[in-house]
């Protein structure tokens, strides 16, 4: 019936503005369910406005579907906002599927007026029917009759929605013009003309009168007559101004009643009246709720045929267009201009040959240009929030159709993306967050059995690390059956068993990832169509990202998603290794250091088979670029073809031999036989960091810093992980980019490999998953005494002259910082031999609201390992345990518990009562009482032993499950909760969120301790209900923390 | 893959003494050796990268990869640029021969071995007056190898 002209301009702003309407409805919607009866009307406002506006726009185009679907919508949200409906889950159901609706038509305008909105309209129609008072409910499904002076019927108006305007006290208008002879003639565009009127009133809907227009037979188009349906606020004698149009084609179809008139719908007394037609639907049909029933529905047992099985529709065209602000449209403008300037003078220099104007300008000219590279990059970057937004939606329709409750939290939506990337992550995101609902989070059922909260979480995260954009969904669900997908791809003949045999848990696991490998017992319409994770790495593969997966069984999955620097450009430090070059991503970067040779042996400190940097009492570890990457050092010219051959066949020989060997700074440098460094020859040290790491890579020659454009690399050199990609220089020549955290896993296996080989692969096996790496500073009190204690305690080391110390009425004290530094010995308090006066260092720690020195021994080293703590046969004060490092037995040192022999007067105010009571005169029963989980033992009895000194009664379980028992069990309420967050069988979050969960223990305040306290963690904890983030150790800190959140005792 | 038609474009080439083919549509050109760069820890036969006009592209022996021995670079050494899954890969050849238009009704299928290779590196073989030239299949050659990283 009518035309939708796809190139009328101001038909492409209205589709446009409305899909801008769109976009944000959704999770708008979704924030109204979750306020539910607590209405935010600023909200609704704003979905009301959306809908109308789209509503409006297509009564003027006479998109007749998308405007009656726009009319329902808003009819009922109109209702929300008024607070006669109270907008519940299934309501908002009805909208969201109704927008979907819209969206779908909006996006394909030219059949939108074929689309069926029927069962839409009924189900809108019954909900605003059912909140009706009875005897308005007929006006659900009356029509009324616009007709014309004469008695012409022009066109029908639901009754209900006729009613909704009229109640709005707006006059009504019923305008005719004509397309041909009225608009193009005047002096505003079709699009002002729009404007003027969806500004002043509500365009109810337009009618094209075909017979008038004539037939093809008729010489040319004279006229094309259109009624439109107009309702404003603006008077009679006024609203001619804004169409310009003789009087008689304005025909009133009612005004709004004077003060005190009756009821509506009311005839009013003019010309054209509006008749009540019969009801054409028996009233009995308007019984409401089987409306509803019919309605597409998402409840289980009768799947939504809307939902479900979405029509594909063609992909909207948004991403060909880009929005950008005006102002960095401005500055490129002005950049552009800069650069025209640039060449003109550049050009005049040429021509005049004056090279010093033209360097300047040939400077300008690059710093312009940098400046346009920078904005044009920023043209490109979108909140990776525009594709986050959407899963809310699609989690909570997706779990309400598998019978399953969980929350979504996302963190990180204002981080920030090339436009690119974004694109292509929409797909796999949705695959996997898909995947989480159907598979990771288990029926509520199944998870009561498991212990676990029914209400299931998954957690979406994006944030930055070392340069790179890192996704994480993570869901406490059931895991992934490691065996179970081995089995699956053995029998699919993907893998041989002698291969899975050799596999670790988690390569096991990311079997997934293997194409045509669908893990989905039963497949289901949700996740399960035959391709799975494959293509979502096949994806991620053309983005140039990776993933990992790590999953413990009933614990739930981690799928992480690494993308690289791709496509952007980014300040590098170049440096080079035997004449290559590599560059070194700035981010990276903390600072370059020049060991000169006589330092070396100061500054360098040697630990197993390699060495460590003391920088400013900061013990870094020390690589060679050349070691890393198995360059030869030998210089080789590659002049010719040959030799480059030949070099890289010497460089993979020397690979090999290199496992074995054990050549350090200190062979080289002594021995005189160093292959890289000559005489005199300093040490180039490039300081880099990646996340919590810090290593220091040993590098020929230090060049400048420029920004590089990154490329990637090609799919035969991806499994090298030392790389993020390759740049090209100026010259034209190739250098690649090191992948700091890449390095840095290496490096880090074969840490542990050297450092476990003590242990049976078993143990190791046992261990890997929810045991904590510990690290320790290693050094000794005597030459046969090795010392350990935990790193995070240490704040520095220094090298010290025993003279420097002095013994002040009885207690050792040294100078240090302007300030008086207490020194501790372990002697103080254990029985043990005495500390010589040679190669003494200091470990500066802090502790009771001070920094206190421990005295060791040089070297010192540190370890990160996995550690089997023995408790109880070296224990006396001052020492904690014992563990075996290298084949030695090295003391835990407690340094508290020597500080508390050494100055008793000090443990005093860590106690909760303090300055009051003391705590030994507290009845047992008065002491708060603290629940402690945390898997390993070592620490486990150190913190309790902590709190326990603070004057808290302390009980402890080995999980979240034992806590949570012993939480459940206690006689007493328990007061506060200290929680690791690492643990088997349920952990950190999987506590909180148990304990937030249960409303007798949703006031009680919970401490996480953790090694790993990142950002990420922290709002990950934030977001299950965890009151504050402590270091593990950190004794005077959780103490505090303990203090601040314990409730104030009676 | 060998085109439907009856005859086929090939361009031949030599690693060692040896004689190769590769479908001229799979080759996209032929450049000299310019500088590469080395990457060290990479495969074997991956001789480095090079910049092919602003793109990094990957260069391999391909004598190496085809368990004939390294080839050594010498002055009619050339690479070979072909296109794999939307990817540029050079292919280090000892020197480049003629482009033959062959009947395909001479193509043979691969044998299992040939010249001191895998069959299935080989699509099929063309029987020339007094020689046998491979030809390769390109895919067979560049697939990646899944390795897992831990």
């Amino acid at each position: 019936m009518s035309v939708i002209d796809m190139n009328d301009e101001t038909l492409l702003t209205y589709l446009e503005e409305s899909r801008e309407h769109l976009a944000n409805i959704e999770s708008n919607l979704l924030n109204i369910e979750e306020s539910g009866a607590d209405i935010d009307e600023d909200l609704v406002n704003t979905v009301f406005r959306a809908a109308h506006s789209i509503k409006g726009g297509a009564g003027f185009f006479d998109l007749s579907k998308i405007r009656d679907l726009g009319h329902k919508v808003e009819n009922v949200l109109d209702m929300i906002r008024s607070r006669e409906m109270i907008p519940t889950p299934e309501i908002i159901n009805i909208l969201l599927i109704s927008f979907d609706k819209l969206k779908e038509m909006v996006n394909n305008p030219q059949f939108s007026n074929d689309e069926d909105i029927d069962e839409f309209v009924r189900a809108l129609a019954g909900l605003t029917a059912e909140t009706l008072p009875e005897e308005k409910k007929e006006s659900v499904v009356g029509v009324v009759d616009i007709k014309l002076p004469d008695g012409r019927v022009i066109m029908q108006m639901n009754e209900f929605d006729y009613n909704q305007t009229v109640a709005n006290n707006n006059y009504i208008y019923l305008v005719q013009y004509d397309l041909i002879k009225d608009l193009p003639g005047k002096e505003t565009s079709t699009l002002d003309f729009y404007r003027n009127l969806v500004g002043i009133g509500t365009i109810e809907q337009t009618v094209t009168d075909f017979e008038a227009v004539g037939t093809l037979d008729d010489e040319i188009l004279k006229t094309i007559p259109v009624y439109m349906l107009f309702s404003t606020v603006v008077k009679p004698d006024k609203i001619n101004k804004l169409f310009e149009l003789e009087e008689s084609k304005i025909t009133i179809i009612h005004e709004p009643p004077a003060a005190a008139v009756p009821e509506t719908p009311v005839p009013v007394p003019v010309p054209p009246s509006v008749v009540e037609t019969p009801i054409q639907v028996p009233p009995s049909v308007v019984e409401v709720p089987p409306v509803v029933a019919e309605v597409p529905s998402v409840d289980p047992p009768n799947p939504a045929p809307v939902r479900t099985a979405p029509k594909k529709t063609a992909a909207p065209e948004a991403s060909s267009t880009l929005r950008v602000k005006v102002k960095l449209l401005e500055q490129l403008m002005t950049l552009a201009g800069e650069l025209v300037l640039g060449r003109n003078e550049l050009e005049e220099s040429i021509s005049q040959g004056d090279i010093k104007a033209i360097t300047s300008g040939g400077q300008r000219i690059s710093q312009v240009t940098s400046e346009l590279q920078e904005a044009i990059m920023q043209t490109r970057m979108q909140d990776i929030g525009s594709i986050l937004s959407k899963f809310p939606r699609v989690v909570r329709d997706l779990s309400r159709q598998l019978d399953k409750k969980m929350n979504l939290n996302i963190v990180g939506k204002e981080v920030e993306l090339d436009k690119t990337l974004l694109e292509g992550l929409n797909d796999p995101l949705t695959h996997m967050i898909r995947n989480s609902v159907d598979h990771g989070i288990e029926l509520p059922e199944a998870r009561k059995l498991a212990g676990k909260n029914p209400v299931g979480t998954i957690d979406l995260r994006a944030y930055h690390e070392a340069g790179q954009v890192v996704i994480e969904i993570e869901d406490d669900g059931n895991g992934i059956d490691g065996d179970k997908i081995a089995a699956k791809a053995i029998s699919k003949g993907l893998v041989s068993q002698n291969e899975v045999d050799s596999m670790s848990a988690k390569a096991k696991v990311e079997l997934i990832l293997l194409p045509g490998l669908s893990t989905a017992e039963q497949v289901t319409d949700v996740s399960g169509r035959g391709v799975g994770m494959d293509v979502v790495r096949s994806n991620l593969d053309k983005l140039g990202g990776t993933m990992e997966i790590n999953s413990v069984m009933g614990k739930g999955s981690v799928f992480r998603i690494k993308l690289p620097l791709t496509l952007a450009i980014i300040p590098s430090l170049l440096v080079s290794v035997n004449s290559e070059s590599f560059a070194i991503p700035q981010l990276n970067v903390e600072e370059l250091i020049r060991i000169q040779p006589k330092d070396v042996k100061e500054s360098i400190e040697r630990l197993g088979t390699s060495e460590v940097l003391n920088l400013r009492g900061r013990l870094i570890p020390l690589v060679f670029l050349s070691d890393v990457l198995g360059i030869k050092s030998t210089y080789t010219d590659p002049e010719t073809g040959e030799e480059m051959v030949d070099k890289r066949k010497q460089a993979i020989d020397r690979r090999a031999e290199n496992k074995g060997e054990d050549d350090t700074i200190f062979d080289e440098v002594r021995g005189g036989q160093d292959r890289r460094y000559h005489a005199g020859s300093v040490l180039n040290i490039v300081i880099v960091s990646s996340g919590n790491i810090s290593y220091g890579i040993l590098v020929d020659t230090l060049h400048e810093s420029m920004e590089i454009v990154v490329k990637p690399l090609g799919r035969h050199i991806k499994s090298c992980t030392e790389y993020a990609g390759a740049t090209i220089m100026g010259d034209g020549s190739v250098a690649l980019i090191l992948d700091i955290s890449g390095i840095a896993s290496i490096l880090k296996m074969s840490v542990v490999a050297s450092t476990i080989q003590s242990q049976t692969l078993d143990e190791i096996e046992e261990t890997k998953i929810g045991e904590d790496r510990q690290s320790f500073l290693l050094f000794r009190n005597s030459p046969d005494e090795h010392c350990a204690m935990p790193l995070e305690l240490v704040g520095r080391v220094e090298h010290i002259e025993s003279s420097s110390i002095q013994i002040v009425g009885g207690k050792r004290i040294m100078q240090y910082m302007g300030k008086g530094l207490p020194i501790i010995r372990l002697e103080d308090s254990a029985e043990c031999n005495s500390i010589p006066d040679e190669d003494l260092a200091v470990i500066v720690f802090n502790g009771f609201g001070r920094e206190i020195g421990l005295l060791a021994m040089r070297p010192v080293d540190f370890i990160e390992d996995e550690m089997l703590v023995d408790h109880t046969s070296l224990r006396q004060p001052g020492i904690m345990g014992s563990v075996i490092i290298d084949g030695n037995t090295t003391m835990i040192l407690d340094v508290y518990e020597i500080v508390e022999k050494v100055y008793p007067d000090w443990t005093r105010d860590t106690t909760l009562t303090a300055p009051g009571a003391s705590k030994a005169n507290l009845p047992e029963g008065e002491k708060p009482l603290i629940l402690v989980a945390e898997d390993s033992t070592f620490f486990r009895k150190q913190v309790v032993k902590y709190i326990e000194g603070m004057g808290a009664t302390v009980i402890a379980g080995e999980d979240g499950e034992a806590a949570w028992k012993l939480l459940v069990d206690s006689e007493r309420k328990v007061d506060l909760l200290v929680t690791d967050i690492e643990m088997p069988n349920l952990d950190g979050y999987g506590l909180v969120a148990r304990v937030r969960a249960d409303n007798k223990y949703a006031d009680m305040p919970v401490i996480a301790v953790t090694s790993l306290a990142g950002d990420e963690n922290m709002a990950k904890g934030k977001a299950v209900g965890i009151n504050d983030y402590q270091v593990k150790l950190d004794k005077e800190m959780l103490l505090e923390s303990i203090r601040k959140y314990l409730p104030v005792l009676v | 893959m060998i085109s439907d038609n009856t005859s086929t474009l090939i361009s031949t080439f030599y690693l060692g003494e040896t004689i190769w083919g590769l479908d001229t549509l799979d080759a996209q050109e032929v450049i000299r050796v310019t500088e590469i760069t080395k990457v060290h820890n990479a495969e074997n036969y991956i001789i480095g990268i090079i910049n092919l006009r602003g793109k990094i592209v990957t260069v391999i022996d391909l004598s190496d990869k085809l368990g004939l021995g390294q080839s050594v670079i010498g002055k009619a050494s050339r690479i070979v640029i072909v296109e794999w899954n939307d990817e540029h890969i050079g292919l280090l050849i000892d020197a480049i021969s003629d482009v033959i238009d062959i009947d395909k009704k001479n193509l043979t299928s691969a044998p299992a071995a040939m010249h001191g290779t895998r069959g299935g590196y080989i699509d099929s073989v063309y029987q020339a007056d007094q020689k046998l030239i491979a030809i390769l299949n390109i895919r067979s050659v560049l697939e990646v190898s899944e390795e897992r990283r831990d």
